[in-house]
């Protein structure tokens, strides 16, 4: 494989993770406890799902930067 | 109310400005007309995406989900980046295609590469159709809701809601059968910096009235825990299907015919590639923002809550009018005489995400109709300069069938074809995701048949109307509420579409036809 599709693979899985982690299954890591008589919501004075939510959308931002410099080119040749 | 009547006609008449422009500059061809000649830059590519994408709903809808539901629907706006990135992936071998054998609409291209199939295009065209009709009549709907929500006082509210209603449908129409995607591209970029530069404006504004940022962590930290954690107060967003509506909607959003043709009309391979990082950063971070304003609107005017229906605060009166009313209270507040100039150029912006996406929408149905339909099956004789002419036909039918139905619905909020129709909008993506299938097998995997793509399209888009208010199923309340509906259609599409393709292939069947060579009508382009 080339490296440059290696990358975008990499690059690719990333984003999947990051997806899965951010609005998807990982929110069970973080999640208040609803049953929890004093269930823990918040962080640092942040609500700890927007803690979350904005911190998976640094981490894709960043993916998508790294695609847009390392990966995505300008030439139609390669398709 | 005269700053922002005098600023709204300000900018319609700078749309109808645009048109005239759009006009002269005009050739009476498809290209020209459909995709501008194949020659749109960086803005206007970028900003028209941004400002399809962007409908009323985001404007008002999201903001009101994030004040029902809480801090669970903030990651819907996680969908973008991947979204953004797909505008290169999808757009740039749309776009190589598109130039190569002249392609106009999306079937153009899948029809084409399955052998040219009647049946492929038909069902291409259905997916389109099913997300483009709802888009437009709800968009001319909301800028009646828009000039009354503004400008209605006591007793006249239904006659500004029609005559906004009206007035919005004459203005994009005019400036749309002008100059085609070259005025509907250029009010987008118009449209586009408003809404979003409102959308950052109202932010901090709220921001600013609940105390700096510590101010409005404070209170929002101190909202019900089940505002603050997911599925959301009305139960509605389990983390799986977030996950599927983040996957799949904005894919969903991108193959649908209003921005398929927008990748035909990029400039070239190095725009899209711009354009999809330009989306991708300045999109979600909107989106953010705007959820963030139904948040703060949520602290500041609590909904009452009794067993999960939220019913809106007394002052907001409805979830949507959230942003609406932060406005109102904050803006002028945060910059005194100044911020009645700019909360009227903001009440524009709002206006403009209704606009931006019935013209374009518009156009696209226009293309459809003229391409897909009548080309093929009314008079394939039809010279170039007569589809261009029909298409423009179309944009005048729909739209006034568009404005008769919204007048009766206003009306009578028991008119069922418009309740019918508000019905189908909530499923547009979800219509509009049966397509996806059929698109990464003609990009990448070719490996399909025209039935199997067919068969695919017409299993995934029955599946999806299953989950519609005309079919009485309780189980489809089960499985919308922990999965998104275009993901569960798309289940259902792939595995008959590979099932039709492998049975195509069964021994003594023969193998699958290869793709046809291009039967465009258009010569390719250097």
């Amino acid at each position: 494989m080339r490296p440059m599709a290696r990358r975008g693979c990499i690059l690719a899985i990333a984003m999947l993770v990051a997806i899965a982690m951010g609005p998807g299954v990982g929110l069970y890591l973080v999640n208040p406890d609803l049953d929890d008589p004093e269930p823990r919501v918040a962080a640092l004075g942040t609500p700890v799902l927007i803690l979350w939510a904005l911190g998976w959308l640094a981490v894709q931002l960043t993916i998508v930067v790294i695609a847009y410099r390392t990966v995505w080119t300008d030439e139609e040749s390669d398709g | 109310m005269t700053v922002q009547l005098a600023t709204l006609i300000v900018y319609l008449l700078v749309l109808v400005g645009i048109g005239l422009v759009g006009f002269r500059r005009s050739k009476l061809t498809e290209e020209d007309y459909y995709l501008a000649g194949r020659g749109q830059g960086l803005l206007t590519t970028a900003l028209t995406i941004m400002a399809t994408m962007f409908s009323a709903a985001a404007i008002l809808g999201l903001p009101g989900a994030a004040y029902r539901d809480g801090v669970a629907f903030l990651f819907f706006a996680l969908n973008l980046p991947l979204t953004g990135c797909l505008v290169y992936v999808l757009g740039s071998k749309i776009r190589k295609l598109g130039a190569e054998r002249g392609y106009v609409t999306p079937a153009d291209l899948v029809a084409d590469h399955y052998g040219g199939s009647h049946f492929v295009r038909l069902m291409v065209a259905l997916c389109g159709f099913l997300f483009v009709v709802p888009y437009i009549v709800m968009q001319i709907k909301g800028g009646g809701f828009l000039a009354k929500t503004v400008f209605a006082t006591e007793g006249n509210a239904e006659e500004i809601f029609d005559t906004g209603a009206l007035l919005m449908t004459v203005v994009t129409v005019g400036y749309v059968l002008l100059g085609g995607m070259r005025s509907v591209a250029w009010t987008d970029v118009i449209q586009g910096t408003l809404m979003i530069v409102g959308i950052f404006i109202t932010c901090i504004a709220t921001v600013a009235a609940m105390g700096g940022i510590s101010g409005y962590l404070e209170k929002v930290s101190a909202l019900p825990p089940e505002a603050l954690s997911v599925p959301g107060v009305s139960n509605s967003y389990p983390p799986f299907k977030l996950m599927t509506l983040a996957l799949f909607a904005g894919a969903a959003s991108l193959v649908q015919p209003g921005q398929w043709i927008r990748f035909y009309a990029a400039r070239s391979r190095a725009t899209l590639r711009r354009s999809a990082l330009v989306f991708s950063v300045v999109l979600p971070l909107a989106l953010m923002a705007s959820m963030l304003v139904g948040l703060g609107g949520r602290a500041l005017y609590p909904p009452e809550v009794v067993n999960g229906e939220v019913t809106a605060h007394a002052v907001i009166e409805k979830n949507d009018r959230v942003v609406l009313q932060l406005m109102e209270d904050h803006i002028p507040e945060l910059l005194g005489g100044f911020g009645v100039v700019v909360l009227s150029l903001i009440t524009v912006g709002v206006v403009a995400a209704t606009m931006s996406t019935a013209d374009s929408n518009l156009h696209a149905l226009a293309a459809v109709v003229t391409r897909d339909v009548y080309d093929r099956f009314v008079r394939p004789q039809a010279s170039e300069r007569e589809r261009a002419w029909v298409g423009r036909g179309v944009i005048v039918v729909v739209a006034l069938l568009a404005l008769w139905l919204v007048h009766h619905g206003n009306a009578d909020p028991d008119f069922k074809p418009l309740k019918m129709i508000a019905d189908l909008m909530f499923l547009a993506i979800a219509f509009s995701a049966q397509l996806l299938p059929a698109t990464v097998d003609v990009l990448w995997l070719k490996r399909g048949s025209a039935a199997g793509a067919a068969w695919g399209m017409a299993a995934g888009l029955a599946t999806v109307f299953c989950f519609t208010p005309f079919v009485a199923w309780d189980g489809g309340k089960d499985i919308s509420r922990n999965l998104d509906v275009g993901f569960v259609g798309m289940v259902v599409n792939v595995a008959v579409f590979a099932a039709v393709t492998l049975l195509r292939r069964a021994p003594g069947r023969g193998p699958a036809p290869p793709p046809a060579p291009p039967s465009s009508r258009q010569p390719p382009q250097a």
